[in-house]
Formats: C-alpha cells, sequence, structure tokens
C-alpha cells in the first residue's frame, strides 16, 4: 500500500521508518556515495527532525518496506534550497504553498523482487511517482522539486512524468544530481495512469476508525 | 502599460489555467485585501470569513513552540467562533484534548477533519460542539515558515452546507495562500517586526519583467526554454515571496523597489 506517514503518526509506523532510513544510508551513502552524514547504519539528516512527510509504499502488514521518499512545504525550511543554492542560486528557491519539495526518494528492489517479482525496478519506481501524484493533487499541490541522477529523466519520461531540469551539480556524489520542477495535475495524472497502465488510484488518504462524522451521528 | 488580461495567470495552475473561475479569483483576491486592510488578525479572520459564504468560522492559531508530541507553548488564538463556545471550550479543558489542534500542529498537509481519528475522550467536545449549532465539517491548513514557526488555521463549514467536498476542491489552493497571508499578518502582530525580504532569484524576476512586458505565460514559456507550467510556477513564487494577491501588484511591487524595469 503508498501510505503518508506525517509526525501524529511516526509511532505507529515506527517500524517501516526505521526500515526507511536503514536503507537510505545503503542507498545514498554506500551505493550512490552521497557525501551526507551517516548515524550507524541509517541516514537521518536534519530535515527528518522538522516533522517531515514521509510517502512510503510498504505491504499492507507493515512487515516491510518497498519505497520511499521525503516531503516538505517550501514555504518551511527545504534541503534544497539549502543544499543547492551555492551551485545554482537562479533556479532552486522557488517557495510557494502549492509547491513542495520530494527528497530522498529510493526504491528496495531486493525487497520489491521477494515480494511482486513481476514488478522491474523502473516500473516500481514510476508507481510510487505516481502515488506521489495522487497525493499531491489530494491535498492541493501543484509542483513537485525533486533532486534526481540524470539517467531517471528516461524513466520519468515513459511513466509520462512532466520535468523540467532547472539546474545541476556535481560534487555530491558518483553522478551529477539534477534538480527539477515536476508538474503536477489531472491532466498530468491522466497520462501516467496511461503510461503505466494503472487504472485504480495507488495511494490511501487515512481513513481513521473514528472520525468527528461518526461520532456525531452516533450522538445524534 | 501592463494588460491586465494576462495577469490572472499564475493565480490557477495547470489544465485549470485554461478555466479560470473569474468569481473564485474575484474572492481570493477580495479575501487577499480584506486580511491586509484588517487592523489585526482578529478582524482579519472575521474579514476572511465574510469573503467565503460557506464558511462558517475561521480559527488562526499560532503555536509559537512545540516539544514533540503534543505540548504546545504560549499559543496565540483567533477565532470567530461564538463566545458562549470559547467559553465552554475553555471552561471544560478541551484544549488539552482538541484533536484537530494537536495533530494539526504536528502535520504537514491540509487535511479534512474527517481525516482525524477522534478517541472517546473526544466524544463530550464533540457533542457540546454539536449542540452549539455548529458543523463537523472542516479543514484545517498546517502553516510553517522559514524559521519553522507553526500555525494552523482552519475553516468550519456552515451547518447548512450540502457539498462540502466540492467547495473545498474548488478553494484549498487559494485557502493555503490565504493562511500564509494571515500568519505573516500575526507575525506582525506577535513580534512587532516583519520577516526580512525573501531572496528573489534571477528566473522569477526574469519572469516578472515579461510580464511587465505583456507577455503570456506560453510566450514566457518559449523564452525561456521552459514549460509553461514552470513558468507560471516561477509566477507563484514570486507572488507569494512579494506578498501580492496577483500578479499585475507583484510587478507594480517589483518597479516600486527597482527589481524591475518598466
Amino acid at each position: 500500500m503508498f501510505v503518508t506517514i506525517q509526525a501524529h503518526e511516526y509511532t505507529k509506523y515506527s517500524h517501516i521508518l526505521d526500515q526507511m532510513f536503514r536503507h537510505r544510508k545503503r542507498v545514498f551513502i554506500d551505493t550512490l556515495g552521497w557525501n551526507i552524514p551517516a548515524s550507524g547504519d541509517r541516514e537521518r539528516d536534519i530535515y527528518d527532525e522538522l516533522n517531515p512527510v514521509y510517502l512510503v509504499w510498504c505491504s499492507d502488514d507493515l512487515s516491510r518496506l518497498y519505497g520511499s521518499m521525503r516531503l516538505m512545504p517550501t514555504t518551511g525550511p527545504t534541503l534544497l534550497y539549502d543544499t543547492f543554492r551555492a551551485t545554482f542560486p537562479a533556479s532552486v528557491n522557488l517557495v510557494a504553498p502549492g509547491i513542495w519539495e520530494g527528497t530522498r526518494m529510493c526504491m528496495d528492489e531486493q525487497a520489491i523482487a521477494a515480494d511482486h517479482p513481476n514488478i522491474d525496478a523502473g516500473r516500481a519506481f514510476s508507481l510510487l511517482l505516481l502515488a506521489l501524484c495522487e497525493c499531491a493533487l489530494a491535498h492541493g499541490v501543484h509542483t513537485m522539486i525533486s533532486n534526481y541522477e540524470p539517467h531517471l529523466k528516461r524513466v520519468y519520461r515513459r511513466a509520462g512524468v512532466e520535468v523540467d531540469e532547472l539546474g545541476r551539480s556535481d560534487g555530491y556524489g558518483r553522478h551529477p544530481v539534477c534538480c527539477g520542477a515536476f508538474e503536477v495535475s489531472q491532466g498530468i495524472l491522466a497520462d501516467m495512469r496511461e503510461s503505466l497502465n494503472v487504472d485504480t488510484p495507488l495511494y490511501r488518504r487515512s481513513t481513521p476508525a473514528r472520525s468527528v462524522l461518526s461520532l456525531m451521528s452516533d450522538a445524534a | 502599460m501592463l494588460t491586465m488580461q494576462p495577469l490572472r495567470f499564475g493565480h490557477k495552475v495547470g489544465a485549470q489555467a485554461m478555466t479560470v473561475d473569474d468569481s473564485e479569483t474575484l474572492i481570493y483576491e477580495k479575501a487577499f485585501a480584506a486580511i491586509k486592510s484588517a487592523a489585526n488578525v482578529g478582524a482579519a479572520i472575521a474579514a476572511l470569513r465574510d469573503c467565503y459564504e460557506e464558511v462558517a468560522h475561521v480559527t488562526y492559531h499560532h503555536a509559537q513552540t512545540i516539544a514533540r508530541g503534543t505540548a504546545v507553548d504560549a499559543p496565540f488564538v483567533r477565532t470567530t467562533y461564538p463566545d458562549g463556545w470559547v467559553a465552554r471550550y475553555l471552561l471544560k479543558g478541551y484544549v488539552t484534548i482538541d484533536p484537530i489542534v494537536r495533530e494539526g500542529l504536528l502535520r504537514q498537509l491540509p487535511f479534512s477533519w474527517t481525516e482525524v481519528d477522534v478517541g472517546p475522550e473526544c466524544f463530550e467536545l464533540f457533542s457540546d460542539f454539536q449542540t452549539s449549532g455548529l458543523s463537523p465539517n472542516g479543514y484545517s491548513i498546517p502553516v510553517i515558515d522559514k524559521v519553522s514557526r507553526r500555525a494552523l488555521v482552519s475553516f468550519n463549514a456552515h451547518p447548512h452546507v450540502t457539498d462540502w467536498e466540492g467547495y473545498l476542491q474548488r478553494h484549498q489552493q487559494d485557502w493555503a495562500e490565504l493562511a500564509h497571508t494571515l500568519h505573516r499578518k500575526a507575525v506582525v502582530e506577535l513580534y512587532g517586526d516583519k520577516d526580512p525580504f525573501p531572496q528573489i532569484s534571477p528566473r522569477e524576476l526574469e519572469t516578472l519583467y515579461w510580464i511587465s512586458q505583456g507577455k503570456e505565460s506560453k510566450d514566457i514559456a518559449i523564452i525561456l526554454a521552459i514549460s509553461e507550467h514552470t513558468v507560471r510556477t516561477y509566477m507563484r513564487s514570486v507572488r507569494f515571496k512579494l506578498d501580492c494577491a496577483n500578479l499585475s501588484q507583484a510587478v507594480a511591487k517589483a518597479m516600486a523597489l527597482r527589481l524591475i524595469r518598466g
């Protein structure tokens, strides 16, 4: 399932989040060689302390993580602005309530291969992007700013994603890192669903066991 | 001379840009102006409420610091709720259990109140709420600014509203912006001074310049070799940074500040 995890749910999803921090260390530090600090076998930075939203794909029983990314509003402190402003100040300085940044997107290919052998790495990545598009639309977000490696552009195109490269920089790891703006709209959503041949929503908005409405209709 | 037509662009985005509902844009601009010209945050929330006829109440809740978990230190709250309800809320200590506020100051994404899990301890609170003639439909927008100050702006529906979800869909992007407009006002009221002017990027200034020359977003996209959506993203960003309701105001302000030349 594809869900968002916000600060009030961190405890409920602590097992998944712990897998995510460990997996981020393996991907960004061990594999991509990014110059970012590790704490033991986990990768966590100061932005993880600011109660970000995590969009995760995990098994329904919350035992296994397949992929994740971190979402933060550009009105607050953001990694891409702080990190990239030295390299391309002209472009990565977008701030508005409907513009969010997505960082640390990564997939656990082994976990996916084990539980979803029919989904290859490219499709898995694209499915998380589709869930992101649905999630952003549901919450009034019209643009995502995100960093990615140049070769992913091909994957984006195949998935029906529109991205404008705003800039790129060397020196963060083994490959250059690009920063791009992604359109979020009903049109993009339709294109993505068609490209990926998916006809039902992936992202599940949290629905509580007891809501204000159920409580009040019980009371009535 | 500025042309007025294309300047509405950048307010609505994507496919919606072609079908901008003038009435929604007008309401948004009216609400923006009402907040700006109000004497204080208390007057601003009432003025904002009055702009949206399906909205019964607006609350601005500023949390100065939040300990991890639930504790809210020294809150600043302004609300249009009736005095009777506010008195009851304070008297019964509902502030300590109110799940909308507790979660709202932890969440980042805007949410409908129906998304919030309410335990049995909240039964009396919501029962009282309903007895006071208030609707269970609401929408809350977490606000976070560059120095990590947090606030929560909540819109409570009129009890007679039938299609609150549809109404939300139409206004949620505007409300997210108005929530920040309120927040900026509150920051001035609370701390006495404005935040430093945000840094405006060369690309944003280029976009503003071309707007001042009467270009539309699709022309600017060709000039800058970027997508039209990204042009509109720059427009939204620079309009937000300049704290303006529309692009003509943003162009005028940028000229007055000598950021661009006409």
